[in-house]
């Protein structure tokens, strides 16, 4: 029933292997590069604006608008990042209504590379804002015993963000391939559109928990717009 | 559900390169255009700003321009109207001075015309009252006012100037003959009257009595080139000269 896109194997050379997963990613990220290199090709600087260069000029200021709103920070350094991650996800989720699309997002290991990016990154934005000293003091932070548990929070969260966003994707997977054995036609369309809504909601929860994690790894005094 | 490693790494790697690439085509490119679009409004609206205040400064200038042509507006009109007044004046002076002449012109032709008029009215009544005396008189004369007529001769003869007297004196005395004409024929009476009042004078060889019917009334002596006489038609004639003389 659970239609896992790692066990597809398209091709393989000893532990080297291309599955599904893989192959729906890089169409993923041909459509986004491919869509984003044909319109910014050719941006325009001064009205008119063409309705694509429009979209991804609204993507890209609301995405800042959410980055510091959260962050209480410049949002260019975590634009890249949380951005891509909001992209990917939602691109990736939206193409499940294409029949024959296997979405990426759900596999569990392409959730866990997504929370693991996420697990490196807070510390990585983390030390670089505000340097190693005082990024791994924050770990002992109310006291030097609250280290074991900072850090297991700091696992488990990471934990938490794969889970939720696999969990949320194969469910609607899921739901679709109960609903369709049961009441075939119009009732699992409906579905989809849910889907669609399910999908596009956890790319964003995914980003913003990304963004906030990475925020709270940063102490409140480093914090400035 | 298992997880399978590799796919996890080659994913995380996969991520970074999207990651790069979209910065690389997506983000800068859109962020610069957004950039360099929000530099060209604030330049726009300095060169806005800027226009503005030279529209400003030129909107003051063109204000100060129209008020102080206004203010040239009313001294200019006020001028004219001066101006216009003072023609109007000159030529309604002009005018009446015109019409002054004129009427001072006409009324001289008129003055001269019933001037004319008077003088032609009274010479033709002047001249018709003396044809009338003439008429008058000459319906008058008859025997007995050649009588009085030859009476006032012979009186008006003895009644002469002593330097008259001797001029008829000299003239009857180197003539041969004295003739005297009348209207009507002379009695003898009268005749012998004027005969001895001559000879008074000097002895008269002889005397012509002629008649000349033009006399309306009177008498003409005649001698040594010279004649004496009394008639109405001198008087008339006198009278004439006399009643025209302030016609002329």
């Amino acid at each position: 029933m659970l239609n896992n896109p790692d066990q597809i194997i398209l091709w393989q050379y000893d532990v080297i292997k291309i599955n599904a997963t893989l192959a729906f990613t890089w169409a993923v990220m041909a459509l986004l590069v491919g869509g984003s290199f044909l319109i910014t090709r050719r941006l325009s600087v001064d009205a008119p604006i063409s309705r694509f260069q429009n979209l991804l000029e609204v993507i890209v200021v609301e995405a800042n608008k959410q980055i510091r709103e959260l962050s209480q920070q410049q949002p260019e350094r975590y634009l890249p990042l949380i951005g891509t991650l909001f992209l990917f996800i939602f691109v990736a989720n939206v193409l499940a209504v294409v029949p024959g699309f296997m979405t990426p997002t759900g596999s569990l290991s392409t959730t866990t590379a997504l929370a693991l990016t996420v697990f490196i990154a807070v510390p990585v934005y983390g030390i670089y804002r505000v340097g190693l000293w005082r990024y791994l003091k924050q770990y002992c932070q109310p006291n030097v015993f609250m280290l074991p548990f900072n850090i297991i929070g700091e696992l488990s969260r990471t934990l938490a963000l794969a889970v939720r966003l696999y969990g949320n994707i194969m469910s609607g997977t899921v739901i679709a391939g109960i609903l369709l054995s049961i009441t075939p036609l119009l009732f699992p369309v409906v579905m989809q559109v849910l889907g669609l809504l399910t999908g596009t909601i956890q790319a964003y929860i995914f980003s913003i928990l990304a963004m906030v994690y990475i925020a709270s790894a940063t102490p409140k005094s480093a914090r400035n717009l | 559900m298992a997880i399978d490693w590799f796919t996890v790494g080659a994913q995380m790697i996969n991520f970074l390169i999207l990651i790069w690439l979209l910065k690389k085509f997506l983000y800068r490119p859109i962020i610069k255009a957004m950039a360099s679009r929000e530099q060209g409004l604030v330049d726009r609206l300095q060169g806005v700003e800027i226009q503005m205040s030279e529209a400003e400064q030129l909107k003051k200038h063109y204000e100060v321009n129209l008020q102080q042509l206004d203010s040239d507006k009313d001294n200019i009109l006020a001028e004219a109207r001066q101006q216009a007044e003072t023609d109007r004046t000159l030529q309604l002076q002009s005018l009446n001075d015109e019409l002054q002449q004129e009427k001072k012109r006409f009324d001289e032709e008129m003055y001269q015309q019933q001037q004319e008029l008077g003088g032609v009215i009274n010479r033709d009544i002047a001249e018709k009252a003396l044809q009338l005396g003439g008429k008058i008189l000459s319906d008058l004369a008859d025997q007995s006012l050649e009588q009085q007529v030859v009476e006032h001769f012979l009186h008006n003869l003895a009644a002469l100037p002593a330097d008259e007297q001797s001029v008829l004196q000299q003239a009857i005395s180197e003539d041969d003959a004295v003739t005297i004409i009348s209207r009507f024929p002379l009695n003898e009476t009268q005749r012998d009257k004027i005969r001895s009042r001559l000879d008074q004078f000097a002895t008269v060889r002889e005397i012509v009595f002629e008649l000349n019917e033009q006399l309306i009334c009177g008498i003409t002596l005649e001698t040594g080139g010279r004649s004496w006489e009394w008639n109405i038609d001198r008087y008339l004639a006198e009278l004439e000269v006399e009643l025209l003389k302030p016609l002329e």
